[in-house]
């Protein structure tokens, strides 16, 4: 055991002297590299979690916004068509008032010109008949003078 | 030709390989050797560069910090599947990853130029100032030691006292006392199997650079260099994933 312990130079001192080196390096290396980095690690891949929850949040909104707009929209166009329908009918309606009033003005139109014509008529017999007997009582008259003289 | 005693290089013909760390100096009659010194070298890098990366942390990281995140953030996620527990992970990540880093780091830096070939001749003999790190059995023991106290308090801690105990002390059958004993023996032979591992395998790329160098000293040694900076991260990745694997057990309910 002498023999090998001097054959490899064995010095409980040193072995000691390297245990109290392996400490300090432990001790260094665990306050100036593994515990910073551990924890920057720590916090980006928290920050990472956070990150892809925010993101769900975010798509989770957009397309509950997306469906909000469809549903707006569909309504829209609903409300838009049946506004088209109502002028249209209300279109309608109009026109055949309109249409209607002016058959009925055209007819009365009609009615007071034959009406008219009609007084007319019979203005001018009256007439022709009153000028038809002067020219009886003109040409009796004549004819009584001629007799006469 | 080859010799245990404190030469680093080939000398006058022959080849010295030593087992013994070199001893560069005393201080207050603790030998500071060459290992040592390589050890807080590699230390002061490591120290200087997580300082470094300590100032510079930001939320959008740089090439070096991506680098630090995807090595302790994946070792972490790693550390917690294996243990089946982010809190078990948290507490033993700092020895696992640490005992990676500094292994790894050892490795690398035994093989810088400089390391080995700069130093001082003390009575005939080169001493080097700096020396791969693993090649001296005080070192790697001492990481083996870290190993095995970690693995231990973590039986300790996650069972308890006496229900880790009993998964080596178990009078319940004869069976039962001879199965604890052997695990009582492959326990503690963790600590030699741990130790040497890591010191054969340094030890034995450096003796093999060190011979290739003394007969071809150019191109040659270059793949073989390249091998060693491969060896040296799997020294370090099985030293740890071990340590790792060890908890596990240690932390694992006894089965009857």
């Amino acid at each position: 055991m002498e023999d090998i312990i001097n054959a490899f130079g064995i010095d409980q001192r040193l072995i000691i002297i390297q245990i109290v080196n392996f400490t300090i390096l432990l001790v260094a290396l665990g306050y100036f590299l593994y515990r910073p980095i551990l924890k920057l690690l720590k916090e980006r891949e928290e920050k990472i979690v956070q990150g892809i929850k925010d993101s769900e949040m975010a798509a989770l909104a957009l397309a509950e916004a997306d469906s909000e707009k469809q549903i707006v929209l569909s309504s829209a166009h609903e409300e838009a068509s049946a506004i088209a329908l109502r002028a249209k009918e209300a279109i309608e309606v109009k026109t055949a008032d309109i249409l209607a009033t002016a058959q009925d003005k055209a007819l009365q139109v009609i009615k007071d010109a034959e009406l008219k014509s009609e007084q007319l008529k019979k203005q001018a017999l009256a007439d022709s008949e009153k000028e038809v007997a002067e020219l009886a009582i003109l040409a009796t008259e004549k004819l009584l003078r001629e007799k006469v003289s | 030709m080859f010799s245990l005693i404190n030469t680093a290089y080939a000398e006058g013909g022959g080849i010295h390989v030593a087992l013994k760390p070199y001893i560069v100096g005393e201080f207050f009659g603790i030998p500071i050797t060459a290992t040592l010194l390589t050890t807080w070298l590699t230390m002061a890098i490591l120290i200087a560069l997580a300082i470094t990366i300590r100032h510079q942390l930001s939320a959008i990281p740089g090439k070096l910090q991506s680098m630090m995140e995807m090595l302790i953030g994946g070792v972490f996620d790693y550390m917690s599947d294996v243990l089946e527990s982010r809190i078990m992970a948290r507490k033993y990540f700092g020895v696992v990853m640490t005992i990676f880093i500094f292994v790894l780091t050892l490795n690398w830096v035994g093989l810088l130029p400089g390391v080995t070939s700069i130093g001082y001749t003390h009575e005939g003999h080169f001493i080097p100032f700096l020396y791969p790190a693993a090649t001296d059995l005080n070192i790697t023991l001492a990481f083996a030691l870290i190993a095995f106290i970690t693995i231990e308090m973590a039986g300790f801690v996650t069972l308890g006292f006496f229900k880790y105990a009993g998964k080596f002390i178990n009078f319940s059958s004869p069976l039962a006392f001879i199965i604890g004993l052997i695990e009582l023996i492959s326990e503690l032979a963790r600590l030699i199997s741990f130790s040497f591992r890591l010191f054969g395998n340094i030890f034995a790329g450096k003796t093999l650079l060190v011979v290739i160098m003394f007969f071809i000293p150019y191109v040659v040694p270059v793949p073989l260099i390249a091998f060693e900076v491969f060896v040296g991260f799997i020294q370090a990745f099985v030293f740890a994933i071990l340590t790792l694997f060890f908890i596990k057990l240690a932390a694992a309910e006894p089965q009857h």
